[in-house]
């Protein structure tokens, strides 16, 4: 086998977080995005034969992932899906760089996330970081499921919500 | 919901919904209020992409996934995400470049300078699933003298279980589902429980008592799917082929070929056999328990090969704390600890690709004496080969920083652009003895990807110790006196 590419690696690489949150969207929980990135980049080392400098990578590393994301699907089968095959192909067909971009909305999130209050952010870092379920943060918190789920919604939202207003100001 | 139209009241039910997609919580009425939500609108669907992109990044952050110089990930002070050397993904290239345009210059090292660089785009291991988030359905009510392998479940008696697999190598298991089903595994069995009316023989035997409450129980196998309709019954898959046999005590059951979809109804004192494509009459009789279900080869059409590794070495090394025959393995809980992970390399010259039917790694673990078992929970243990081919590394000289594929003092995490994960394995809190390891398709199609070359395979512990001076875990070098070596065995198929 011929030594990688440098280029292809370096896409590769590059590529891993953006391809990671495009398969969340279309999957609908981490976990299972893992799995469908390992497969994926499996199939692109496989065919990195095929990756041209003329080659949109980020176009043709987005179609494996839909593929390998569908085949995932397929082999599960006897679970319910969250979207069917239209939506999955309405969200494929959506998908663009400037959409995954990740440099600025990165460093956005992380200020945005410095600018919480310090018991949200402590509560992101116990969901996040620690991996904690909704379930045991109610119960160390001594609020109900129901209360903590929407205090996590909200503190998303806020999260969102602040996150586009400083891309917006990145743009203008 | 009117297309075209994304109000504040839509907002509010997307926002709900996506909180439950978040939490696992999705039932059949939101889901479809999601697919109807989403496919009518085009600013819902870029509203769902936004947060779930912002779900990703926040869990690859805080896993340390986005980290470029090793460094745990911490967040910027107000104001200082911005740097004056540009953005994250700028400095990023920066590095890369680097390290490309020196890797360019000599072409013949080129990959393995590479793979050596230490500063490049980590995405972490993701960490093992939190077992309590689990919802169980079953529970083990009696083990009698069982041993078992590299499987993901608890195994010892009046534990409750979840979706997982287990393999028993020796020994007789009762498990009691929450639907009534009461099902004996009998070694050597591979079964993987799907909720409290399902279940998959991958191989073995199991013997199973349904009462009414658990009418519709099923047992699917790599050939059939056996339905019960209020019985006792067993079912015996043959190791290698997948066939099914199928022996009714009391009761009928219906088996149904997984390949044609036919179906053949047994009653009291008759059995069937499902090939692979093909399903048996039922036959009148109960035979002699079943056929061969160990795990010997079939000498007859399949060879196996078995294959120590031609080097091995672990990173993370500390002085009066090392081992020269024993591989460690330990994930720390902060930064400065050692975060140990093992390096096997095999030699699979002469091997060749289509030939390779099956393959199984095993280790042997034995105990370091370093570290409490009590800081350390049930740990789950992930395999990774490096996708590259011929990845040179020296057993005598490998560290955390020369490591192909390391991300330096973030626990079990590799880069993920550079290997593969083969499997995983878990070992119970407390035990430090055994044979582990993993088998299936996984490793068996990045052995034969392999074939001919050099492979190298990581193991990390995913499961990070709960305070300082956890326990160490260890297996067997190759250079160990008295203990097996790590092996590689491949099933060779016949030219």
């Amino acid at each position: 086998m011929k030594p990688p590419d440098k280029e292809f690696v370096y896409q590769l690489t590059d590529w891993q977080n953006r391809l990671f949150g495009y398969l969340v969207t279309l999957l609908g929980n981490v976990h299972d995005a893992h799995d469908v990135l390992q497969e994926t980049n499996l199939v692109l080392w496989r065919k990195m034969d095929d990756f041209t400098l003329d080659s949109d990578f980020g176009a043709w590393a987005r179609k494996c992932a839909y593929f390998q994301a569908l085949a995932f699907l397929r082999d599960r089968k006897r679970d319910r899906h969250l979207f069917d095959d239209d939506l999955l192909a309405q969200f494929a067909e959506e998908a663009t760089d400037a959409e995954h971009e990740a440099g600025d909305r990165i460093l956005a999130m992380r200020d945005c996330l410095s600018r919480l209050p310090d018991t949200h952010r402590q509560l992101i870092n116990l969901r996040y970081g620690q991996n904690q379920s909704v379930q045991q943060l109610a119960k160390d918190t001594d609020k109900k499921e129901s209360a903590m789920k929407m205090m996590l919604m909200r503190i998303r939202q806020s999260l969102h919500t602040c996150i586009e207003l400083k891309l917006k100001e990145v743009e203008s | 919901m009117k297309t075209g139209e994304f109000d504040k009241k839509d907002q509010e039910q997307l926002l709900m919904l996506i909180a439950e997609v978040l939490d696992g919580t999705v039932d059949d009425d939101s889901r479809e209020a999601l697919n109807t939500l989403l496919k009518t609108n085009p600013d819902a669907r870029k509203f769902y992409r936004g947060h779930m992109d912002l779900h990703a990044r926040l869990h690859l952050d805080y896993t340390g996934g986005l980290a470029a110089d090793g460094m745990p990930v911490s967040l910027p002070k107000p104001g200082t995400a911005s740097g004056p050397g540009g953005t994250y993904f700028t400095k990023q290239r920066g590095v890369v470049a680097a390290v490309l345009a020196v890797a360019a210059c000599i072409t013949l090292i080129a990959t393995f300078a590479w793979f050596q660089q230490p500063e490049e785009t980590p995405v972490t291991v993701e960490p093992a699933e939190a077992k309590s988030e689990a919802e169980s359905f079953v529970t083990i009510k009696q083990v009698r003298a069982a041993r078992w392998e590299s499987g993901n479940l608890p195994t010892s008696e009046g534990a409750r279980l979840g979706v997982g697999t287990m393999r028993l190598t020796e020994g007789l298991v009762t498990l009691h589902f929450d639907s009534g089903a009461k099902l004996n595994i009998e070694a050597p069995a591979e079964l993987t429980l799907i909720d409290a009316m399902n279940v998959h023989l991958v191989k073995g035997t199991v013997v199973v008592d349904i009462p009414d409450s658990a009418i519709g129980f099923q047992v699917k196998t790599p050939s059939a799917n056996v339905v019960d309709f209020g019985t006792r019954f067993s079912v015996s898959v043959a190791p290698g082929t997948g066939g099914t046999r199928t022996q009714v005590y009391e009761g009928l059951v219906e088996v149904q070929s997984a390949l044609s979809g036919e179906i053949v109804s047994l009653k009291t004192g008759q059995r069937n056999s499902t090939g692979k494509g093909k399903l048996g009459k039922a036959q009148d009789g109960l035979g002699e328990p079943v056929w061969r279900t160990d795990d010997s080869p079939d000498m007859d059409q399949l060879d196996w090969t078995v294959i120590e590794p031609s080097k091995d070495a672990y990173i993370g090394r500390v002085e009066d704390h090392e081992s020269e025959v024993l591989l460690y393995l330990k994930n720390g809980h902060i930064y400065e600890a050692p975060h140990r992970k093992a390096y096997l390399g095999f030699d699979l010259g002469g091997i060749e690709s289509a030939r390779v039917a099956d393959a199984k790694l095993s280790l042997h673990f034995a105990p370091t004496g370093w570290g409490l078992a009590s800081h350390v929970p049930d740990a789950t243990f992930s395999v990774y080969g490096m996708l590259a081919h011929d990845v040179s590394w020296d057993e005598d000289s490998l560290s955390e920083k020369n490591a192909p594929a390391n991300v330096i003092g973030k626990g079990g995490a590799l880069v993920t652009a550079k290997v593969h994960k083969l499997g995983s394995f878990d070992i119970e809190q407390g035990v430090q003895r055994g044979d582990f390891g993993i088998d299936g398709k996984t490793l068996t199609a990045y052995l034969r990807d392999h074939a001919g070359s050099e492979v190298t395979l990581i193991v990390v512990r995913d499961t990070v110790e709960t305070e300082d001076a956890g326990l160490v875990h260890g297996f067997a070098s190759r250079r160990h006196p008295n203990l097996p070596a790590p092996t590689l065995s491949i099933r060779l198929k016949k030219d």
